[in-house]
């Protein structure tokens, strides 16, 4: 399923990639990795720190929920906790054949207020991720290949290169290919380098804390870190509870949950 | 015995407050006028506090308080506002609210269209933030849901009219007795204290509204019957044998009946958002200069409208809207334009982070050429402070129309905000 989380960054890409031996092929590894990731639904805490370089940090804390429904459409809703002055606001996403649309609530006007879908591109929450750092991704928008097999921050990974499969696809996005280490131990995605048009580097994402989810198979990085090369500012991204496959309920997905401000 | 009591009571009132989450915001507000003295017009502390009693998933208690302090000069005023307290309640398939509360509807900003269930409080014009201007209002709502789509019934026992600036204050209005004052000076004008509707069921206020999200559109209908929030001043001539004062006018201010029906819809198209918003009241009060109208005011039904968009590429905030007003089965003795159309443009960006934004809101009127304009940066250098740094400048080239009355208090302000 395609869901909200942030690790699925990654997950990005695909293509006929080239077999490798008798290994996976790079389209298979991420396929896998897809697999790692997806979820019928989600909710977690997150806690995210932006930090400047400087180090002068800001903080955000939402509650995340997330899920899909029988049709394959995606729903997400987030949930500002904290700072004080957006305690309350709600973001809630709904596709809808092949639309999204969202609606913005804002306790202090008590009014539920249509916006525009957030471009790919576009930062999420004024952090150094962009939507489609958090989002997934089609697979089949991406072409691949496995550019080694090395042992990285202690474990063996797939280094996989992704790169828009058509001219569509490279307007879309801000990447002109990214850089994924997939641990192959369980497919999990923990460093990502990523290349503007020009192919230089400019945001690094190193993921954190990874283990399993208790009650499911799935695992997950809990901390994750996204650097801009270029500004030196970063987004940290802690997260706690999250639980995996239990059952979301369908209210959290209503403009009538969003309007309730918690 | 005695202290078992205590303890049992103690730790009951600890686990009442362990289930109640305060939160609100201590803010400053500073305005000077751009006048040759630059005198203070607003210099004021408030305090806000927010109480949500949670004792369950399917029930809600919230009330909302003011603590304001104005101080200009020796003015010192202290002033206690019970903003909100209501209760929620929360079943499968409805919602009801039942206390003080703000119920709003409508899609236009900055306007209201249909968006007229609370008495709104301008005392500081429409300067103030939205949440200040509307009033509670003591009311029940119930929202069905069914589906995509939810019918809100609303019942509001007791009338509460806007308030206003009292005469000779900065943000006081132009009325119709200020026009006869000035247009025909010698007349002996007596004013009676204005009437309000009787406090009894069938002077209560109702509407509904049902909304729905089809094909990508949020769309909704609304009946609203209602008292006029706005009096009426009937004003009654006559000629006198007194050669100083030849006339005399008797003023009776009074609130009428109203009925107000009104739509809405949203959508995107693309990147671009496009929301509308119309309404039609019936028989309002308009004055008329049909000497042989008894008492100066002819009821006619009046259609206001707006349409509007939104764009944000990248950052940047882009929103527009037009409206217009119009009276209909219009007759050239009432004193109204028969149509008035106003624009509003709102642009933001946001800088460093999104700690920094600078807006610009204008309003428009095109058809009385007078103006609104709202010049501002927000600054929020740590989390929960926000500081903002602004400017309102009013005016126009015919006097005393809505924003041009206002032409003496441009002004600019600081604000400081913590909210915790």
């Amino acid at each position: 399923m395609k869901r909200f989380t942030i690790l699925l960054t990654t997950a990005v890409i695909l293509s006929l990639g080239f077999s490798f031996g008798k290994s996976l092929t790079a389209r298979e590894i991420m396929e896998q990795n897809e697999q790692m990731m997806n979820t019928r639904d989600e909710r977690s805490d997150l806690t995210m720190k932006l930090i400047n370089k400087r180090g002068k940090e800001r903080k955000r804390q939402v509650v995340l929920y997330s899920k899909t429904d029988n049709q394959n459409n995606d729903k997400t809703l987030i949930r500002f906790q904290a700072p004080a002055d957006v305690k309350g606001v709600g973001l809630l996403s709904i596709e809808e054949g092949g639309q999204k649309n969202q609606w913005l609530y804002l306790p202090a006007l008590k009014r539920v207020r249509r916006i525009s879908s957030s471009e790919k591109t576009d930062s999420f929450m004024g952090s150094d991720f962009s939507y489609e750092d958090i989002e997934q991704n089609d697979l089949n928008n991406y072409k691949y290949s496995l550019l080694r097999e090395e042992n990285f921050d202690g474990v063996m990974c797939y280094v996989i290169r992704s790169i828009p499969v058509d001219e569509q696809v490279k307007q879309e996005t801000a990447y002109s290919k990214s850089d994924v280490w997939v641990r192959k131990d369980n497919y999990i995605s923990i460093k990502v380098n990523f290349y503007n048009k020009k192919a230089d580097l400019i945001k690094i994402m190193n993921s954190n804390d990874i283990r399993p989810v208790e009650g499911t198979d799935k695992w997950r990085a809990h901390f994750i870190e996204m650097q801009n090369v270029n500004t030196g500012h970063r987004t940290e991204l802690l997260y706690k509870n999250i639980i995996i496959n239990q059952g979301v309920a369908d209210k959290y997905f209503t403009q009538r949950y969003l309007e309730r401000g918690r | 015995m005695q202290r078992i009591t205590q303890v049992l009571l103690l730790t009951m009132l600890n686990g009442l407050l362990a289930q109640v989450e305060i939160d609100g915001y201590v803010k400053n507000y500073n305005a000077i006028r751009l006048n040759k003295d630059y005198d203070y017009l607003i210099l004021r502390n408030r305090l806000r506090l927010n109480l949500n009693y949670l004792p369950s998933e399917y029930a809600l208690g919230y009330a909302s308080f003011d603590v304001k302090n104005d101080h200009m000069g020796d003015q010192n005023d202290l002033e206690l506002n019970l903003r909100e307290m209501y209760i929620d309640l929360y079943f499968d398939h409805y919602d009801l609210r039942i206390g003080k509360q703000q119920i709003v509807w409508g899609k236009a900003d900055g306007l209201f269209i249909t968006d007229i269930i609370n008495p709104l409080n301008l005392r500081e014009f429409i300067l103030a933030d939205f949440e200040d201007i509307r009033m509670g209002i003591n009311s029940i709502k119930v929202q069905a849901y069914f589906g995509n789509s939810r019918l809100e019934s609303i019942w509001i026992p007791q009338f509460v009219p806007a308030k206003f600036s009292e005469p000779g204050e900065a943000w006081a209005f132009y009325t119709p007795i200020d026009e006869i004052a000035k247009s025909i000076p010698d007349t002996l004008i007596m004013i009676y204290n204005i009437t309000e509707p009787e406090k009894r069921l069938n002077n209560s206020e109702y509407g509904f509204r049902y909304s729905t999200h089809f094909k990508g559109i949020d769309l909704a209908l609304s009946y609203f019957y209602t008292w006029d929030d706005y009096p009426v001043f009937r004003q009654y001539f006559q000629l006198t044998n007194n050669p100083l004062t030849p006339f005399s006018v008797t003023i009776k201010p009074e609130y009428d009946r109203l009925t107000v029906l009104g739509g809405t819809f949203a959508s995107t198209i693309g990147p671009l958002v496009i929301r509308g918003e119309g309404a039609l009241y019936q028989k309002r009060n308009f004055y008329t200069e049909n000497a042989a109208d008894g008492d100066r005011v002819v009821q006619k039904d009046f259609l206001n409208y707006m349409i509007g968009g939104e764009i944000s590429p990248g950052k940047t905030f882009i929103s527009g809207q037009f409206i217009q007003e119009i009276i209909l089965d219009y007759d050239d003795l009432v004193v109204n334009d028969k149509i008035v159309n106003t624009g509003t443009l709102l642009l933001s960006d946001t800088f460093v982070n999104e700690t920094i934004k600078p807006e610009i809101f204008v309003i428009y009127n095109f058809t009385h050429e007078d103006y609104w304009n709202r010049f501002s940066i927000k600054y929020y250098p740590v989390d929960g402070v926000e500081i903002i740094l602004a400017a309102d400048i009013l005016g126009g080239k015919k006097d005393n129309k809505l924003f041009s009355q206002f032409d003496d208090n441009d002004n600019v302000y600081i604000k400081l905000k913590y909210s915790f």
